[in-house]
């Protein structure tokens, strides 16, 4: 089957642990993640053949992202390197708590 | 999860709401100073059959538009489906052109479009008849005309989708779709999400369900919407960006099995 491709940038996301805020997080969830690459994980999930491409500098933290959609059965076949650096998202997972 | 749920959407006496932050640190990244020219597209673009983007690419910068552009022109010429995710974050438009500006060139050479209704306004202000986006109770059928504006506008667009989440609280939101195909409206089920463990990337596994469903089930638009709307609804469970779901556990919920047993 032809190959799907997806544009656009995937970032570094650091969530704090257990619905932590970020003033009491002395850790951070370290993941990746990105709209387009979502789509192209989730459609690798399905079997299809899912291809991601966007441009990340060449040092060890874009490597292992790449390694990361490696394992996640996308290919990174025409990934631009160049540039500075890996965007980076922080996250914050609010919630809801109930009471009695 | 309940399927075609029918809890109370109202807000439970005693919950306390915090909602989730977002911090980005993505200024100057690699690929907002990509240029035009960089990526060879009919390379990239051999045994393709469908090229997918979101409206956060043109709002990282000038030449991340610019290269889009040059994307979609030459998907067109290549014959490769075309689908955008609007996906609409005012806080990133800082390049000093707004998404209105630049939106409408990019998505007219789309064949498939994805987006809610806050999407359609802030980036086309295009708004819904008759409803109250600020939360409860949504009417699908009141999206009819939304869908109708954005293929009225954008003439390649064979169908759109809008995604249809309700809000009660920042751990439990209804969530659907519906798909317009220019003729009529096709409405998914309703499902009660009523412990997200994480919603990010929801949208992003709704838009991949629906290009698996799509390419799955060309002659049945309702499948893939069904489809679509339930692998979301998983991936509102999984911690992290990504869907990590198979087929096979889309179609278990699809069939009507929400109850979480252990599957043994």
């Amino acid at each position: 089957m032809k190959k799907i491709v997806t544009f656009g940038e995937i970032m570094l996301r650091l969530a704090t642990p257990d619905y932590q805020r970020f003033s009491q997080a002395s850790s951070l969830n370290a993941t990746f993640g990105g709209g387009e690459a979502n789509v192209a994980v989730s459609l690798a999930n399905f079997g299809f053949d899912a291809e991601f491409l966007s441009r990340l500098p060449e040092n060890d933290l874009a490597r292992a992202c790449i390694m990361d959609l490696h394992k996640h059965g996308v290919s990174t076949e025409n990934m631009l390197l160049g540039g500075e650096r890996i965007g980076i998202y922080f996250l914050e997972t609010g919630g809801r708590r109930t009471f009695k | 999860m309940e399927v075609n749920g029918s809890a109370s959407i109202s807000s439970k006496q005693g919950a306390v709401a915090r909602s989730s932050k977002v911090i980005y640190d993505r200024a100057h990244s690699s690929i907002s100073e990509i240029q035009p020219g960089m990526v060879n597209w009919e390379k990239v673009f051999e045994n393709t059959q469908w090229f997918h983007w979101t409206g956060i690419t043109p709002a990282i910068s000038q030449s991340a538009a610019d290269t889009l552009k040059e994307a979609i022109a030459t998907a067109n010429r290549m014959g490769i489906t075309v689908s955008t995710d609007l996906n609409f974050r005012k806080n990133l438009w800082k390049y000093g052109k707004k998404a209105s500006e630049v939106m409408p060139e990019l998505v007219s050479g789309c064949d498939i479009i994805l987006g809610n209704e806050e999407d359609a306004d802030m980036v086309f202000e295009i708004k819904p008849e008759g409803i109250d986006v600020s939360g409860g109770h949504i009417e699908a059928t009141a999206y009819q005309s939304v869908c109708e504006q954005m293929t009225t506008r954008f003439p390649r667009a064979k169908k759109v989708i809008v995604t249809l989440r309700g809000s009660i609280n920042a751990s439990h939101n209804s969530w659907s779709g519906v798909l317009w195909d220019g003729i009529q409206l096709l409405k998914a089920p309703d499902y009660d999400i009523t412990h997200i463990v994480d919603r990010v990337g929801g949208g992003d596994s709704f838009m991949a369900g629906l290009i698996y469903g799509l390419v799955t089930f060309p002659e049945d638009d309702q499948k893939a919407l069904n489809f679509a709307v339930a692998a979301s609804c998983l991936k509102h469970t999984i911690h992290g960006d990504y869907n990590l779901v198979t087929v096979a556990e889309v179609e278990t919920l699809m069939k009507g099995d929400g109850s979480g047993r252990v599957s043994r």
